[in-house]
């Protein structure tokens, strides 16, 4: 449990480690994050594949190298000892020719062929007992030189007419100098005066340059060749002939006798090596090519390291460059997070600069475009609010409008002076009625019931005001009277009627008022037998640009559908008929709705 | 916009450029490093000096050859030095001196004395540095081992040889080289301690010709007249079994009075072919400077050696002296 505690915390710290000394959250932190995953994976992998790959190619590379050096030295011995087989038999025809009598002429021959090869030590012929016939140079023999018994002399005998060599030994038959030789011999015949005479030929060659040549042989820093004799196993060379003599080395030459030639590796010395054979038909020697595994392995372990050290370092490149690029991805994008919150914030007047056209410049447009119809509705909005309030206040106008106001107040004088005081107390009831209503508390909704109550006092006064110039009808359905309707919308309209309708009149005019359910909706009438309107005043009466013109209540059929469409919405409002002589008809439409009661709709 | 486009592009050529640039140096990192594995060594060569007795003997040569057989094999840097003769100490001290200051790790060391070369490694050698004595022992603590031969063993081979030779009868000499000095000595005792178990064989006398052949003629003469022909006579090193030889060979009695030698000069094989010397205890100086070097390689890499290593030595005659695996402990040098 604590330890949980332990890790988590650990886990944060390297969190807040990394966004601090980063700077990055979010994408960019992602985007980094990610590219160093993907890069340690891949580099892990492309580590490992090319590790595998180069130490193979190392170890081949090995192979192929000790195989083509031993075959280099297989080649060279094969050459040199070619050149010296026809050495040999240049003098070997000499000899015949002389029939073994060593003759000026044949003393001349050998010692020229002696001089032109110095690495050629000595010829010599011998009886087939060991007595010497001929020897070029001519030096003093030694005794107790077992010549007789001597590989070179055996083999010559052994199989004549044959050349034979043989492993390189210590040359013991001339006084001197004892030299490591390797003794080419042969087996001859010829006939002189006595008949038919065999006679034992040999020539040595100072084996110094063959042994300078395995001596050079190098195959890594340890490698080495030695050479075994292909029939008995016998060390030819060996560069540490004496450890092996004395029982210090080991060299398994069992298993290298078993093959021709070939590459194996060996580890019966304690050593993994390397193993590569090369057979010399010439000789029958075989060249045994020798170099140390962990030298290889060295290579190998090299390349380890190598990998090891270059992982950071590609690993800082990556970090630096998926720093930037995750930055460039996500600086756009941040901005555009500071904008929105500026946004947020009520700040419209925001416009992103774009760059390109990639994903988060696109984004960046259409947020730009957003942010300009936000702001455009804003300011509609605002408009709509003040077009609003002005025309509550035109209505708080109308309700206590003062030329109404002190006509009628004049009239109920006039009548009062001339002693109707009938007449005059309907008047001040009327009137009384009138702004209550007109008031309501500051009530905007109130009921049809209300609204044609008030109408109807409106119209009382009028009547009065116009000597009964008019007669009105108001009819109601019983069922629209308890629905809302806003306050004040019939006014204006019998105003307007009685203005331009009737007041103009000859004859005694007429207004009808009617309110109905239709559908849903509550529709009031607006009828006079006036005199109408012409048809090019009409269409532009309701048009915003319509003048308030002349008299009448200030508050025009402009207003009253103008308020009907900011309380109900653009479907509702008034529509006019008219035909010129005949009379106006207005069609007022509102939804059907029940007040609250507190003057809001519900 | 197109502008702006082309910058971004740009900007992102860049950044790609240098991504190329970044891998294309790797690679060729990889590729130098993947060329060459071999040319790099896995660890810096251990600094190893060689001090031998001789720097022109060809049993020193032949130590010298195994020793850098040694240092081939065992990836070691290897310096030698050797005096003129092998009576000279203190050139030997004063090689010893030059690789102390070089910074030597290692030691190798066939003192031309003893005593002297002892001393001088007491006082110039530091506890971490390795001392391997070779031939000669050195009395030191810093001296971790001992490789050569055992001469009092070698020297009872030798008076067995001789006895045999002179059918386990008569009159010997023995021509030592040097009193005083621990190799002799110890050789010295193991051929009077041989001989001794031989009633019969008489040691008429017992010489020191140091390194002077021309002494061993003279005494080795004088002997033979004293006591009237003398049955064999033993020579405790190469350099004195020349003297001999040519005393005898001189007298006309070649063949007629054996003679044993330590260790092989060229002269010394021939005599041996003719008959006049008739056995040698060989040595195998090889041998002995290629272990001097691994034993020092060895304690450098913290692995435990023997106090003592005693290399072989073998008894050649006529008859086996051209046997293949004698040939190249006689004849170490192609030449």
């Amino acid at each position: 449990m604590k330890l949980k505690a332990t890790a988590a915390k650990g886990l944060q710290t390297v969190r807040s480690f990394l966004a601090d000394t980063f700077r990055v959250t979010g994408i960019q932190f992602t985007i980094a994050a990610s590219i160093m995953i993907i890069t340690i994976v891949v580099m892990a992998a492309v580590s490992g594949i090319l590790y595998t790959k180069f130490s193979q190619t190392a170890e081949n590379n090995t192979f192929l190298n000790n195989q083509q050096i031993v075959e280099q030295v297989n080649y060279n011995l094969d050459i040199y000892l070619r050149g010296m087989a026809q050495t040999f038999e240049m003098a070997d025809d000499q000899i015949l020719l002389n029939k073994g009598v060593p003759t000026a002429s044949l003393r001349e021959h050998l010692e020229t062929i002696l001089s032109t090869r110095e690495d050629l030590v000595s010829v010599g012929l011998f009886t087939p007992e060991g007595q010497p016939i001929a020897n070029y140079p001519n030096q003093a023999m030694r005794s107790n030189s077992g010549l007789t018994g001597q590989s070179w002399f055996t083999s010559a005998l052994a199989s004549p007419n044959h050349l034979s060599f043989s492993l390189p030994h210590i040359q013991n038959l001339y006084k001197g100098s004892y030299t490591w030789v390797v003794s080419m011999s042969k087996g001859i015949s010829f006939t002189d005066e006595r008949g038919r005479v065999d006679a034992v030929l040999v020539m040595d060659i100072n084996f110094k340059t063959i042994d300078d040549l395995f001596r050079r042989v190098s195959l890594g820093q340890k490698g080495y060749v030695y050479i075994i004799d292909k029939s008995a196993g016998n060390i030819v060379y060996h560069p540490q002939q004496e450890l092996i003599y004395s029982g210090l080395k080991y060299e398994n030459v069992e298993q290298a006798l078993k093959y021709t030639f070939g590459t194996y590796k060996d580890t019966s010395t304690g050593e993994d090596r390397l193993i590569t054979i090369q057979t010399t038909d010439m000789v029958g020697w075989k060249i045994v090519g020798v170099s140390y595994m962990n030298e290889i392995v060295t290579a190998k372990r090299e390349i380890g390291r190598f990998m090891v050290w270059m992982l950071p370092v590609v690993l800082l490149f990556v970090l630096l460059i998926s720093a930037y690029m995750s930055a460039k991805i996500s600086n756009p994008v941040r901005r555009l997070e500071r904008s929105m919150a500026k946004v947020e914030q009520g700040d419209f007047d925001i416009q992103l600069q774009v760059k390109g056209d990639d994903e988060v410049g696109r984004l960046s447009r259409r947020f730009n475009i957003m942010v300009g119809r936000i702001s455009q509705q804003k300011e509609q909005l605002i408009e709509e609010q003040e077009a609003k309030r002005r025309s509550e206040l035109d209505v708080l106008q109308s309700q206590i409008h003062p030329h109404f106001l002190y006509n009628t107040l004049n009239s109920v004088v006039r009548m009062a002076s001339i002693g109707k005081s009938e007449e005059v107390v309907q008047m001040i009831t009327a009137l009384s009625k009138f702004f209550r209503i007109s008031l309501s508390k500051g009530k905007h909704i109130i009921t049809v019931e209300e609204e044609l109550e008030h109408i109807r006092n409106y119209l009382v006064i009028q009547k009065f005001r116009y000597k009964h110039k008019f007669n009105y009808v108001i009819r109601a359905d019983e069922d629209v009277l308890s629905y809302s309707t806003l306050k004040l919308l019939l006014q204006p309209l019998v105003e307007n009627a009685i203005y331009h309708g009737i007041e103009m009149m000859a004859d005694e005019g007429a207004i009808e008022i009617t309110a109905s359910l239709e559908n849903g909706q509550i529709v009031f009438h607006v009828r006079d037998d006036g005199l109408g309107i012409a048809p090019q005043k009409l269409s532009s009466l309701l048009s915003a640009n319509a003048k308030q013109e002349g008299e009448g209540s200030g508050v025009g059929l402009q207003n009253v559908d103008q308020r009907i469409k900011l309380y109900y919405g653009n479907r509702y409002g008034i529509t006019i008929t008219s035909e010129l002589e005949e009379g106006t008809d207005v069609r007022i439409v509102i939804p059907a709705m029940i007040s609250d009661g507190e003057g809001r709709l519900a | 916009m197109s502008c702006k486009n082309k910058n971004k592009d740009s900007q992102m050529g860049f950044i790609l450029f240098g991504m190329y640039v970044g891998l294309t140096f790797m690679i060729l990192i990889l590729a130098s490093c993947s060329r060459s594995p071999e040319l790099t060594p896995d660890q810096p060569k251990k600094q190893i000096a060689l001090i031998l007795r001789s720097d022109s003997a060809d049993f020193w040569r032949t130590a010298r050859m195994g020793a850098e057989e040694a240092a081939k094999e065992f990836n070691v840097d290897l310096r030698i030095s050797g005096p003129r003769d092998e009576e000279n100490i203190d050139d030997q001290v004063k090689s010893l001196r030059a690789y102390v200051k070089e910074g030597a790790e290692a030691f190798v060391i066939a003192a031309n004395d003893g005593k002297a070369m002892s001393e001088a490694v007491d006082s110039m050698v530091s506890d971490g540095q390795t001392v391997i004595a070779i031939d000669t022992e050195l009395e030191s603590p810093r001296v971790r081992g001992f490789i050569g031969i055992d001469n009092y063993e070698a020297g009872r081979k030798a008076g067995a040889k001789l006895a045999q030779l002179v059918g386990n009868k008569g009159k010997v000499a023995v021509m030592g080289f040097k009193q005083g000095q621990q190799n002799a000595e110890q050789r010295e005792q193991g051929v009077l301690d041989e001989l001794a178990r031989h009633p019969e064989i008489t040691l008429v006398t017992k010489q020191y010709c140091y390194t002077n052949p021309n002494l061993c003629d003279e005494l080795t003469r004088k002997a033979i007249v004293i006591h009237g022909g003398i049955d064999g006579v033993l020579a405790l090193n190469a350099v004195s079994s020349v003297g001999v030889a040519q005393a005898i060979v001189d007298m006309g009695l070649s063949g007629v009075t054996k003679i044993v030698t330590f260790d092989t000069t060229q002269e010394d094989i021939e005599l041996m072919q003719e008959g006049t010397i008739h056995a040698s205890i060989i040595l195998n100086p090889f041998n002995i400077g290629y272990l001097g070097v691994k034993s020092a390689v060895e304690v450098l890499d913290g692995k435990t050696i023997p106090k003592r290593f005693n290399t072989e030595t073998k008894v050649i005659d006529q008859e086996n002296m051209f046997w293949s695996d004698n040939q190249k402990l006689l004849f170490p040098f192609v030449r």
